[in-house]
Formats: C-alpha cells, structure tokens, sequence
C-alpha cells in the first residue's frame, strides 16, 4: 500500500514538472531596438519559422559547407563556433570547435551566446536542435543537396544576415562559372559519355547512387555514374554488380587509387587495365558549398584525363 | 559406443550436401549468371586449367565475377562458419556452459578493438598496410586471449568461473575501447559499424589463407580431444578421476579454440550466432558425443553461412546486407523450432 502511494506522489509531481518546463516561453526578452529589416520572419528547410530580432552577428555553424558559405558571404568574423570538420578557409581553423554531427557540443554551444546557430540535418543534431531552443538560441537548419539548392541556401542565408549585395554577387559569380564549365564540357565533346564510378571505400564497396549531390556532380562534369539505377543515396553494392556494370572510371574519393590498380581481384576491370582510377579531393566533391566549381574541375580532371 | 548409424549420416547426407551447398552457392548472386556457365568456369579454371578454349563465349566479366568474386566468398564462409561451429561446440564442452560461444572469452573482442583500431589508424594517421585490418584484428584476439588467460589462472589451474567472469570483463573494456575509438573516427565509423556487425564482402582468395591452417591444424587438435572433452562434461574431478590430465588439456583447447575463432574473425568480423546455435542444432540431432558433434558441426557450420551469406548478398540486391545480422536473423527462428520439435530430448 505505502509503496503505490510513494509511487503516485512521485508520478504527480513529475507531471506538474513536465508542465512546468513546457510552459517557460522562449522569449521573454524585451523587444530590441528595431534596425534594417529586422526583426526578421524566417523559414529553414525543415519549415519551422524562426523570429531573428536583430542583425546576427555570432554565428554557429555545425556544418563545413556552411561554414565555407558564411565565410564566402563575408561573414567570417562573425562565426564564432565550428565544427570539428570544418577545416575551409584556414581561418575556420582558428575558431572554437563544438564538436561534431554525431557529438555536438550543446553546452559549449551556448557558452558561445551566438545570434544564430546554422546547422545541417542529422538524427544526433535534431536533439541538439531542440535543445538549443529550449535554450532560447536560434537554429535554423539549411541542408543543400543539389547545385540549385546551393545557390538558394547562400541567397536565404545573405538575406538573413542582411547581406543581400554579397549572396547576389557571390550567385551571380557561381552561376557564370557553371555556364563557363557547362560550355567546357560540351566542346570536350565526346560522343558518348564514359560511365565513373565513385569509390568511397575499400573495405566495403560504398558509392552514391541516384538523388545524390555528388551524383549530380559526375553528370555535370561529362560523365555518367555507374551506379545510377542501382538505388538512391548511398548504397554498399555487391562487387559482382562493379564487375556487370564494368564502368570505364573509377574515382576514388580518398587516396587509395594505388591499391584500386593493385588490387589482384579487380584486374579484369575496364577501368582498372586502362589505368583510369583516380583520386579526388574529398573534401571539394562531397560538400555541397560555394566551392562547387572546384569539385566540378577536380571531377573534369579525372573524367576527361 | 558410439552408433554407426550417426557416422555413417554424417557422411552420407552432410558432406554431400555440404559439396552441393558450394556448387548453388557460386550460381546464386547479385549478378545472375547461368549455372552452367558457372560450372563450365569453375572446371576450366581448376580440371581443364590447360585449355582456354573452354571459356567461349562467356564473357571476361563473368568470369571474373565467378572465379575472382563468389567463389573465393563462398569457400571463405564454408571456412569461417566452420571454424566458428569446432570453436563454439569445444568452448561450450570446455566450459560446461550453454551459453558458451567463441566470443565468450573475450577473442572476438579482442578482434574487434584491432581492427576498429587500424580503421582508425588509417584515416588518422593515413597508414596502409596490406592486410592491414586481419592483421591487426588477429593481434588483438590473440592479445585478449593471453590477457583472459592470465586474468583468469589462480596458481597452476584455471576454474572455468574465472575464465567466464575474466572474459566478460576482458569484452566490456575492450567494448569501451571500441566505442571510445568510433567516437574518435567520427564522420567515418560506417566502416567501423560494419566489421563490427560482421561480413564477407570484398573478399578475395588471397583472405582464404588466414583461415586454412588455423582451421585445418586447430581442427585436428580438437578432434583429438573429443574423448576427453567427453569425459569433461562429467566434471573437472570425475575426469580428473578417469585419467584426464585436466588442466593440460584445458589449456591445449582453449587456445586451439581461440586461434581458430581469431582466424576466423580476423577475415570475417563478428559474425555471431554461428559458433552458438551450430553446436545445439547440431547436438539436439546428434547427441552429445564430440566425436560426431565436432566434424558435423563443422560442416553444418559451413553449410550454415553459406546460405546465410547468399541471403545477404541477394536479398536486397544490388545492394549488400552484413551476414552477421542474416545469422541471427534466420538462426533464431530455425534455432527455436528445434527446441519446439525436440523438446524433450535436449541433452548436453
């Protein structure tokens, strides 16, 4: 008896606890002084609306694409926080780490007091996320995965940091050098497009099918993935399937074209008797960010060599 | 003693079908190539190696798919799951424990931490060695095997308590270290997660001689001991009382077992299930008679990863699924029915 009443005590006061914590409104902070367009309605790509009150200036961001875009908007001095990855520009290296996208650091997160706190998508993140707006921190979540989107994401977030003028030139910039690279591909003019294989992995035979940015990269740059019709994302694929679509690139993500070449079950291999196995900079053809032209050209160099 | 009946099923029924398991196994794949074809490459490659006329018409690909890709696998699983049935039925003799498997000791753990640690090492530091990850698996088995040992030995003997505790012990530090060094790896762990949930993708003949003289060697050693590791399952002293050098051979088969599992490991990951639910099965059809439960659970063993590994290579195909979630995924079910079936008979 005495026990089911401790029990129905302790249940009743964690209930009155849990309502406590949901009722504490996010924003009891007087309204500040009204400047530019602020305060400011925003929509990220997980379609939650965020109220920016006045003009960031401290920014987190949990991703390198974006923090390469923050520092090509111009906004580098105001990023206060990276992630561990985040390794472009140099001086992204400087400034204080946060952890990861599998281990962010919320508590070091808030310490920082940012204005704005940009983040991918990512299952460890969501629960960061939340827990950061408890905090009352503004997150908003841009997860670019195509070239368009790119563009789109630097557009939102230059307009956001009420740097318009930058976001546009930057764009402007971009969509010239991709017109200029679209040309430079046709005039190389093959008649049929070599079939390229992305290898991400030795031990396990990981690649990108469909739907993916890095897919979408081989296209633009004269090639045709091997793996498409294989399945969307990323996908481990049998070796058999390698032999029966026989593709005549490999391209390997991280140095391990020398073992691809030496590899004594895979001699029979198109690509692998031709000699065309390359390296690419992973960095540059995986992140969806204003350095997209130069995953483009890296993937021109292997795919027209 | 014992029936003749059960010699003569184990070599009537399993070792055919064991051949047989073989021969559809390297017909069945992502790629679907036609089982003659199969067979004509597989002859022209090993009978009739002297006459390349024999391979008209079927394409180089193929070939390679055949020669190169699936029979290698094939024979690797039949090896793996093989080592992994002697290691399990000899672990579970030896320990007079049901629950006994080859990773009970800790060698599996000992495996993983290894080979996470090269993954780590290349990404990290960019080392790359060959063979890196077997390699460096097969050092941390046989490290945790000496250090369980050790852990476990109270002046000249070894009670199976301390070997059990000391083992799981061993299993959740080096657990910890694997979770430690998959934080560490970060963005990269996919390659950690999948050694760990065990496979045998991208495996190639060269991988078949990590296994071969563990397997062959240790498994001649274990069925020296079968009288004994009969006599064991009566007890440490009524063996003892019977002639059994006890604690010589406890120390024989421990690390004959352990070698074994590392071997296996080494080339496979942790591919569980196996070295558990092979030897029961195996016994509940057999009895507890080591001198039949070990060669067939060799064989059911093999026979066993086989197809578990043809199911993973075609259940989603193009795409790969790791065996060692198939293992468990079919060995449960099938494990049950014949507990349901043979109710009353279950002896060990």
């Amino acid at each position: 008896m005495k026990k089911s009443v401790v029990i129905l005590v302790l249940a009743s006061l964690l209930l009155v606890l849990a309502a406590g914590c949901a009722g504490v409104s996010k924003s009891d902070a007087p309204p500040q002084e009204v400047t530019g367009p602020y305060p400011m309605i925003v929509v990220d790509d997980d379609g939650r609306t965020v109220v920016i009150d006045t003009e960031p200036m401290r920014f987190v961001s949990l991703a390198p694409n974006l923090t390469e875009m923050l520092f090509a908007l111009g906004l580098g001095d105001r990023v206060v926080g990276v992630s561990d990855f985040c390794n472009y520009p140099l001086q992204a290296l400087e400034i204080e780490k946060i952890g990861n996208a599998f281990t962010p650091n919320v508590e070091k997160m808030i310490a920082l007091a940012p204005d704005v706190v940009v983040s991918p998508r990512g299952s460890v993140l969501q629960e960061a996320v939340a827990l950061l707006e408890q905090n009352g921190i503004n997150v908003l979540v841009y997860d670019p995965k195509t070239i368009d989107e790119i563009e789109d994401v630097i557009t939102r977030i230059a307009a956001m940091a009420n740097v318009d003028v930058n976001g546009k030139n930057l764009v402007s910039g971009l969509q010239m050098q991709r017109k200029e690279f679209a040309a430079r591909v046709a005039a190389a003019g093959q008649v049929s497009r070599p079939s390229a294989f992305i290898l991400l992995d030795l031990d396990y035979l990981f690649t990108v099918g469909d739907g993916e940015y890095l897919s979408e990269l081989i296209e633009a740059a004269g090639a045709v993935n091997a793996a498409s019709g294989q399945g969307v994302g990323y996908l481990m694929l049998s070796e058999e399937v390698l032999f029966e679509l026989d593709p005549d690139i490999i391209i390997c993500t991280f140095s391990m074209s020398g073992q691809v070449l030496a590899k004594p079950a895979w001699k029979e291999l198109s690509a692998v008797k031709n000699g065309r196995v390359f390296d690419v900079e992973d960095d540059l053809v995986s992140r969806p960010g204003p350095r997209v032209i130069l995953g483009l050209e890296e993937l021109y160099r292997a795919i027209h060599q | 003693m014992m029936k003749k009946s059960k010699r003569r099923l184990f070599y009537i029924f399993l070792l055919p079908a064991l051949v047989v398991s073989v021969v559809l196994a390297t017909a069945m794949g992502a790629v679907a190539v036609p089982p003659l074809d199969t067979v004509r490459i597989v002859l022209a490659r090993t009978v009739f190696s002297r006459d390349p006329g024999r391979l008209a018409g079927i394409p180089r690909g193929t070939v390679s798919i055949i020669w190169n890709l699936r029979l290698p696998r094939v024979l690797l699983g039949a090896l793996v799951g093989s080592s992994l049935a002697l290691a399990g039925v000899t672990f579970q003799g030896l320990l007079r424990n049901p629950l006994a498997d080859p990773f009970t000791i800790g060698v599996s753990s000992g495996a993983a931490a290894g080979a996470t640690l090269a993954l780590l090492l290349r990404q990290l530091v960019g080392l790359n060695l060959p063979h890196m990850i077997p390699l460096f698996a097969f050092v941390g088995a046989v490290l945790a095997m000496f250090f369980v040992y050790n852990l476990a030995k109270i002046g000249a003997t070894v009670p199976v308590v301390t070997l059990l505790l000391s083992g799981v012990v061993v299993s959740s530090f080096l657990s910890a270290v694997i979770s430690m060094t998959m934080v560490l790896a970060g963005q990269n762990m996919q390659g950690i997660f999948f050694w760990l949930s065990g496979g045998l993708t991208m495996r190639s003949w060269q991988h078949l001689w990590f296994v071969i003289p563990y397997l062959v060697l240790g498994g001649l050693v274990l069925y020296s001991f079968a009288r004994e590791l009969n006599i064991m399952l009566l007890g440490e002293e009524a063996a003892h009382n019977l002639g059994v050098s006890v604690e010589r051979t406890k120390k024989i088969l421990l690390v004959t077992a352990s070698l074994v599992t590392a071997s296996a490991v080494s080339v496979s990951g942790m591919i569980g299930f196996v070295g558990l639910i092979i030897p029961h099965a195996v016994r509940i059809v057999s009895g507890p008679d080591h001198r039949v439960l070990l060669p067939a659970s060799a064989v059911v063993g093999a026979i066993f990863l086989i197809w578990a590994d043809v199911v993973a290579r075609t259940v989603m195909a193009p795409q790969e699924v790791p065996v060692g979630i198939i293992t468990a995924f079919v060995g449960a079910p099938f494990f049950i029915y014949l507990l349901r079936k043979k109710k009353r008979d279950i002896r060990f």
